[in-house]
């Protein structure tokens, strides 16, 4: 089952066990198209939810795309500027 | 008309004399700016930005781990965009045409911040908006496109390039996920 980021119940969870978090950074040259492609090739994202974090990286200037260890965002994150992509691993805070 | 097209083994494209000697000159102006690496282009340092805000400990652990094998896989994106220019009509398969994507990206990445149309994005971004423009002669030495020209029509030719680009990639883009 496909969890929303903004599930209440599941952020509280994951902020617990995963203190590192993949965040994406709006920047004015690429696509919107290409962003939610990316978002749904790499990470898997059905393209309902590739589209809505794509939106909120374009209007919000930034999201979190993924939590987990910090070996694994820094891992999504070296993908993310192989695509040219702006991103950053950040920690979660507590 | 539709520029890329699925022709039931590979994605399909056809580009003119002059489109393939731009993006040729283009593409390997950019294999060879990756190469330099010169952190001081604000291009370079977009093409290769820091994975941590606030911890150059971090960000300067992170870049020499990684930061060799991100530059070469850019650098090979872009020299086999360039190499695929020597015929009118270029066939990808999957994994080509994701290279094309990146290389495409990279590409508007550094014409952007060539352009100054760069403004407003990212971890440093300022909430003013209202940084100046650089001057577009002085970017256009950094990343050697100062081929004589004039000041404006290098500006012009770089901004029609920019938006062609787009136009490329979003083709492909739709191509490849039509296919699915």
């Amino acid at each position: 089952m496909l969890h929303t980021l903004d599930d209440p119940q599941l952020d509280e969870q994951l902020l617990l066990d995963q203190p590192w978090s993949t965040v994406v950074w709006n920047d004015p040259v690429n696509l919107m198209s290409y962003v939610a492609f990316v978002f749904r090739s790499y990470f898997g994202f059905d393209a309902p939810e590739a589209e809505k974090l794509m939106l909120q990286v374009h209007n919000e200037g930034r999201a979190t795309v993924a939590t987990g260890p910090r070996e694994a965002m820094e891992v999504h994150v070296q993908a993310m500027h192989g695509y040219g992509l702006w991103a950053t691993v950040e920690k979660v805070p507590q | 008309m539709m520029l890329w097209h699925w022709d039931g083994h590979a994605f399909a494209a056809e580009f003119s004399d002059i489109e393939r000697a731009i993006l040729a000159e283009l593409a390997g102006q950019l294999a060879r700016l990756v190469e330099d690496r010169d952190r001081r282009d604000p291009a370079v340092a977009r093409l290769l930005p820091d994975a941590y805000r606030d911890d150059e400990g971090s960000a300067s652990e992170f870049r020499r781990l990684t930061q060799g094998e991100l530059a070469e896989n850019k650098i090979a994106a872009a020299r086999g965009l360039a190499v695929r220019m020597q015929d009118e009509r270029v066939r990808l398969d999957e994994t080509e045409a994701w290279n094309w994507l990146r290389a495409l990206t990279d590409l508007r990445l550094v014409l952007a911040s060539r352009l100054g149309l760069d403004e407003g994005g990212g971890p440093q971004a300022t909430s003013n908006g209202s940084a100046p423009a650089r001057p577009v002669e002085a970017t256009m030495d950094a990343a050697e496109y100062d081929a004589g020209a004039e000041g404006d029509e290098e500006r012009q030719f770089l901004r029609n390039a920019f938006e062609w680009l787009a136009y490329v990639q979003e083709s492909l883009i739709a191509a490849m996920d039509r296919r699915g």
